[in-house]
């Protein structure tokens, strides 16, 4: 859907202050229809990077490019995009619906077409009995959903979110979550970026990481997953035995009597038959799985 | 003509989240307050209370006009900024050129609408006085319409290169060099010293003539001006604000936006 292509970003906001490297040479590729989370640490330069696709400012040198499916002209890209800033105040004397008109005349609609879409959308984000209240009588949680809502407005084919997650309860997480998953499923781009590594590994098919102004990884969730798997199974047997073998790596009492047993992968079938063959019970076995934000903040690197 | 569309909407935006917030109130306030400071004044003053409810009616709407320019205009785009919401409207298909030109749009006609409320004001004030109404005391209320316009581009091309303490300073300075400039190349000092009158004179020039929309001693005094006169102050006001535009024109679309 775009592309950033060698993106450097250097900030020098004063004479005597040494310039800032905010992104070195940075390359990657969103594709079509998918759901990419674009993840860093804060002030790993994730916002730098959106604010240039979005061209709000230049990049020192680099480029990016928008797939035709967007648009030839920068007005009808411009048309197919939808993006949420990052907690962003909007207009506090406005009403939902006064705000919802701006943004969708802005994106070429009339407001007879914004009308006409404002309830069933106000409904979906459970907005419908506050849309013709003014703006700054809204929680944080209500600001963040006619944000998002405006964002969906025009029915754009790439929609780009900084942060979008932030700032919200769990049960507002959930909610905006269901409805990113839901813009996917009809075949939308949805790129967004967050620290929250849990979030993309929850809902993204693939991932952006960027450390320090710099490419970490990009592509897709599972592999990376697969690859970073490690080969620890976990074997769970009641506690009251005194099953021992020299092939158990590391044994642990869970409590509720219950103990661990962890055995590398070779020696699994083994230990299996000795359990099985002194006659205790197996409550579970699994192999140990490492979570998405494990290989980012421990290892720091895909 | 479709960035004309996308001017026409933020401006009508922008004007109706102004005239919903307490602006308008305090304007409203502004009059009332003006219309008895008037009658009291008008209660010390021997022969010509209705030229004494003119001149603080004049008055009070430039001062006003001034303020509502300076305090507005300093945050007019550094607020979109600050609050996110300039990204909003620029991620859409909206040049940053039609954003900048619908938001002084927004903002001149309210300050048109400030004029218009307090000239309301001063009108029903001096006809209760007795007094009557020339067409040169209209001019003189456009003429405060289309100075606030130019201060508010003066102010908001100062937002967009500076910080807002600068812009300040630098508004109040150029508002008040602007109306000073005519008087100081006349007085005795400058005179006498050809090197400081051209150095003034040529000041004239960098500086918008805000003294030029000041047209009130003839409104109370002496009750004529050519017409010649009034197109000219028409014609600077609209050269002045062109080149203005297209010098924020220039930045805004240069500008960072981080």
């Amino acid at each position: 859907m775009f592309n950033l292509n060698n993106i450097t970003k250097v900030f020098k906001s004063d004479l005597l202050v040494d310039p800032f490297v905010a992104l070195n040479n940075v390359s990657f590729g969103v594709p079509e229809g998918a759901m990419v989370g674009f993840l860093g640490a804060n002030g790993a330069g994730k916002t730098t990077s959106l604010k240039i696709v979005l061209d709000f400012i230049r990049p020192t040198s680099g480029e990016v490019s928008f797939s035709p499916t967007l648009g030839t002209s920068r007005e009808e890209v411009r048309r197919n995009i939808g993006f949420l800033p990052e907690r962003p105040y909007f207009y506090q004397h406005l009403t939902g619906t006064e705000f919802a008109c701006f943004m969708g005349e802005l994106s070429g609609l009339t407001r007879k077409d914004v009308l006409a879409k404002i309830l069933p959308l106000a409904k979906r984000f459970r907005l419908d009995h506050a849309i013709n209240r003014e703006l700054r009588t809204y929680s944080k949680g209500m600001l963040q959903r006619i944000g998002f809502l405006v964002t969906l407005l025009h029915e754009p084919k790439l929609i780009l979110l900084d942060e979008p997650l932030s700032g919200l309860d769990p049960v507002g997480r959930k909610e905006l979550k269901d409805i990113m998953a839901e813009i996917k499923r009809e075949g939308r781009t949805v790129f967004f970026s967050t620290h929250i590594v849990s979030d993309v590994e929850e809902i993204c098919d693939r991932v952006v990481f960027l450390n320090k102004g710099e490419l970490s990884y990009d592509g897709p969730v599972k592999p990376l997953l697969d690859k970073h798997m490690t080969q620890i199974w976990r074997i769970l047997i009641p506690d009251m035995t005194n099953f021992s073998s020299s092939f158990v790596a590391n044994r642990r009492n869970l409590g509720a009597g219950i103990e661990q047993l962890e055995v590398e992968s070779a020696h699994k079938d083994l230990v299996v038959k000795q359990i099985v063959s002194e006659g205790i019970s197996i409550i579970g076995i699994e192999q140990e799985k490492i979570r998405l934000e494990e290989i980012f903040y421990k290892t720091g690197k895909a | 003509m479709l960035q004309l569309v996308k001017t026409w909407i933020v401006a009508r935006y922008t004007f109706r989240e102004m005239i919903k917030s307490k602006i308008l109130w305090n304007v409203v306030l502004l009059g009332i307050v003006i219309a008895i400071i008037t009658f009291v004044a008008a209660e010390f003053t021997f022969g010509v209370p209705h030229r004494v409810a003119l001149d603080l009616g004049l008055g009070s709407l430039s001062v006003s006009s001034y303020g509502i320019a300076i305090l507005i205009g300093i945050g007019l785009i550094k607020k979109e900024e600050e609050s996110r919401t300039i990204y909003l409207i620029i991620s859409r298909p909206v040049s940053r050129v039609s954003f900048l030109a619908g938001k002084l749009l927004g903002v001149s006609s309210f300050l048109v609408l400030n004029i218009l409320i307090l000239s309301l004001v001063t009108i029903l004030v001096v006809k209760t006085m007795g007094g009557e109404i020339s067409s040169l005391v209209l001019f003189a209320m456009l003429f405060s319409c289309l100075e606030a316009t130019l201060l508010l581009l003066v102010v908001v091309l100062l937002s967009l290169i500076a910080n807002t303490a600068i812009s300040l300073m630098g508004s109040l300075l150029v508002l008040i060099t602007g109306h000073a400039i005519a008087e100081t190349s006349k007085i005795l000092f400058v005179t006498t010293k050809p090197w400081l009158k051209t150095v003034v004179d040529s000041m004239n020039f960098v500086f918008p003539a805000f003294h030029r929309f000041n047209i009130k001693d003839y409104v109370l005094y002496q009750n004529t001006i050519e017409g010649s006169q009034l197109l000219m102050v028409v014609g600077y006001w609209f050269a002045y604000m062109m080149g203005l535009f297209f010098l924020a024109a220039i930045i805004i679309n240069k500008k960072n936006m981080d």
